[in-house]
């Protein structure tokens, strides 16, 4: 990590501030999309993270840890976005963009991945995509580590499910 | 052996959250029990093709999508977080009777069963969040947004880099509602913003095949400038049964852009079952001597409307007042919804105000209508300039501001209210004349209750000096009893 890039940054240096967070840029957006399923949210959710890393940087104290900070911010921008659609909304109907497009293979998981519920595949991405281990899962969604296990346990249980469903038909 | 491992442990070891003895021993009994080693098999292929689809390296493959807009402009401009800026319109007239004594009726009345509730459901709730956010204005419609009765929709026209889009549409037999949206640059939005809140301006009409042309009775809009989009919830009175399409018609004079830009969109009626009316037929007297007569109750999913009507003897100028009305459901107070209002002419002496009153919907067995007595037109606004001490009294109420100041993008305004409530609008008027609505972010009632200490909140920092508080409030209500309960029937 380059350390003076993050002084100039904390020093309110907007540039140095992009050249820092552009290497989380697309991880990040690509996540909140996947969270969110709609472009429209996850560029606000992307936005906020953006303004609020800015702001939150002097306050950061182990500036090694940026990466896994501004991860964090996002992922609570991303629960106050799903909070705030309200429960019967059904989250299970992404827009087209929100998964990478999947080998013939792979129809049959994005599918399954489309049908649990946001918390589901939240949990589910942490752990195979940013690869997060559980407790740092727990920490980053900031709820304690049994719920965590309880919903990637459900979401792959359903997921075997499906796939399982898929492959039989 | 020991026992097969059970899902949630053979979870717990792949995904590193077992150590120690408890993985030794797992360990130990998968290296005898084939089962088991099927069974863990099966996960870790699960986990590999889940990996496999999301793995790091397919992020970033051409088919995933970038954020549109980068860094460096989100901190140029976006100095404040995404929020939705909303602004109102209304209009409705209001007039005048006096009441008078009390009396207690209790009435029995059978009515059909009545489920708000459609087997049309989830399956055809939009996952739009924008489209919920704006329905959500109006906590009725909201409800019957969650029935699954608002229709999705998307009709759209561009004209002058201007797009127009009906995105959703609701009629029931007590209101009609249609969510539209604006969408342009930046530029031309912001302008756009700034025009909507200037009467005549921007006009919306809804007309049908016979010619027949809706206009609103209320509409709210709100402005989520990051996504260049302005979102309108209008609605108005119910549409005659034989409606199957409705033309949208959005009007703008002179300003930015001018013209007129028209879509046309399918809009069908909720069934009747979800809709129930109950006949009340009862009346009372007002001190004054003048007839109240309550009409009937409507039940739709969307809204609960007491239908009224009252005479009074033609004077110079009718009064501009209103009747108060409280409707509790089973017990509860119903929260009153905007729309409502009336209106009425005179005829042979007499002056003939027809009105309704609208609340949540609900679908208690018992209907209590409270008259509480009439409230006054609103005062003309009071204008007070952003300083500590500016105050405003009026009959016993006083309204003072202790403090105003620029804060994180925000202009807050502080001070003591004495006399009343915090029931009135405020809006900042800036030199160049345009508003800024507000909403208060807090009130602390004092020890007497009779006022207290408020803050006001509103979403832009303003030049203090060069900027009015405008506060508009309701004459206070002459209090009066008179109620009546409806059983129904259920």
């Amino acid at each position: 990590m380059d350390v003076s890039l993050i002084d100039h940054a904390c020093r309110g240096d907007p540039e140095a501030f992009a050249a820092l967070i552009a290497p989380l840029e697309d991880r990040l957006y690509r996540t909140a999309l996947a969270i969110l399923g709609s472009p429209a949210d996850a560029e606000d959710a992307w936005q906020n993270t953006v303004l609020k890393t800015y702001r939150g940087l002097p306050r950061l104290r182990d500036r090694q840890y940026f990466a896994t900070w501004a991860t964090r911010i996002l992922l609570n921008e991303c629960k106050q976005s799903l909070r705030r659609r309200r429960p019967w909304l059904p989250l299970n109907d992404l827009a087209p963009v929100s998964l990478p497009e999947p080998a013939a293979d792979q129809v049959a998981v994005r599918d399954a991945l489309r049908r649990l519920n946001g918390s589901q595949r939240m949990v589910v991405f942490l752990r195979f995509w940013l690869g997060l281990p559980i407790a740092e899962m727990a920490e980053a969604l900031e709820v304690p580590v049994p719920t965590v296990k309880s919903r990637l346990y459900q979401a792959l249980k359903l997921l075997r499910g499906m796939l399982r469903e898929e492959e039989e038909s | 052996m020991s026992p097969h491992i059970e899902t949630d442990a053979m979870l717990d070891y792949l995904n590193g959250a077992m150590a120690g003895d408890r993985r030794a021993d797992l360990e130990d009994h998968l290296a005898a029990c084939p089962e088991c080693r099927a069974e863990m098999a099966k996960w870790r292929q699960l986990s590999g093709r889940v990996a496999g689809y999301l793995s790091p390296e397919r992020a970033s493959e051409a088919a995933w999508p970038s954020a549109a807009v980068s860094v460096a402009d989100i901190l140029s401009r976006g100095r404040r977080e995404v929020t939705r800026d909303r602004r109102r319109g209304a209009f409705g007239r209001r007039l005048t009777i006096r009441l008078g004594a009390a009396a207690l009726v209790t009435l029995l009345l059978a009515s059909p069963f009545f489920s708000p509730y459609s087997a049309r459901a989830l399956a055809k709730v939009p996952g739009v969040g924008a489209l919920f956010s704006t329905v959500a204005i109006e906590k009725g419609l909201a409800v019957a947004y969650q029935a699954g009765l608002v229709d999705e929709l998307d009709r759209s026209v561009t004209a002058q880099g201007l797009t127009f889009s009906v995105v959703g549409a609701y009629a029931d037999s007590t209101q009609t509602a249609v969510i539209c949206v604006l969408k342009g640059d930046r530029g031309l939005m912001d302008k756009l913003w700034d025009e909507l809140g200037q009467a005549g301006r921007l006009d919306l009409t809804l007309s049908d095949s016979l010619g027949h042309v809706y206009r609103s009775a209320s509409w709210s809009a709100e402005y989520d400038a990051e996504a260049g989009e302005q979102r309108i919830l209008w609605q108005t009175s119910p549409l005659p049964f034989y409606v199957g399409h409705l033309k949208a018609r959005l009007t703008i004079g002179g300003g930015s852009v001018s013209g007129d830009w028209e879509v046309s969109f399918p809009i069908q009626r909720i069934s009747e079952e979800m809709t129930t009316e109950v006949p009340i037929d009862r009346s009372f007297t007002a001190a004054d001597g003048t007839p109240i007569h309550l009409d009937k109750l409507v039940f739709s999913p969307s809204r609960t409307v007491l239908h009224y009507h009252f005479e009074r003897p033609v004077e110079e100028e009718p009064k501009v007042e209103t009747p108060e009305w409280t409707l509790l459901a089973d017990g509860e107070p119903l929260a009153r919804l905007g729309g409502g209002g009336g209106g009425g002419g005179p005829a042979g002496g007499t002056f003939t105000f027809t009105g309704t009153a609208a609340f949540m919907p609900t679908k208690a067995r018992e209907i209590t209508i409270r008259f509480n007595g009439f409230s006054g037109g609103y005062q003309l606004g009071w204008k007070l300039p952003l300083q500590a001490g500016a105050k405003a009294t009026w009959e016993g109420f006083t309204f003072e501001i202790s403090r105003a100041a620029v804060e994180d993008g925000k202009t807050v305004v502080e001070g003591v209210i004495k006399g009343g409530s915090m029931k009135f609008d405020g809006v900042l008027v800036t030199a160049d004349g345009r508003e800024i609505m507000g909403s208060v972010q807090s009130f602390v009632p004092d020890a007497e209750g009779k006022g207290g200490t408020y803050t006001l909140a509103f979403g832009e920092p303003v030049d203090l000096a060069g900027t009015t508080l405008w506060i508009e409030r309701g004459h206070g209500t002459k209090p009066d009893s008179w109620s009546t309960t409806v059983t129904i029937d259920r």
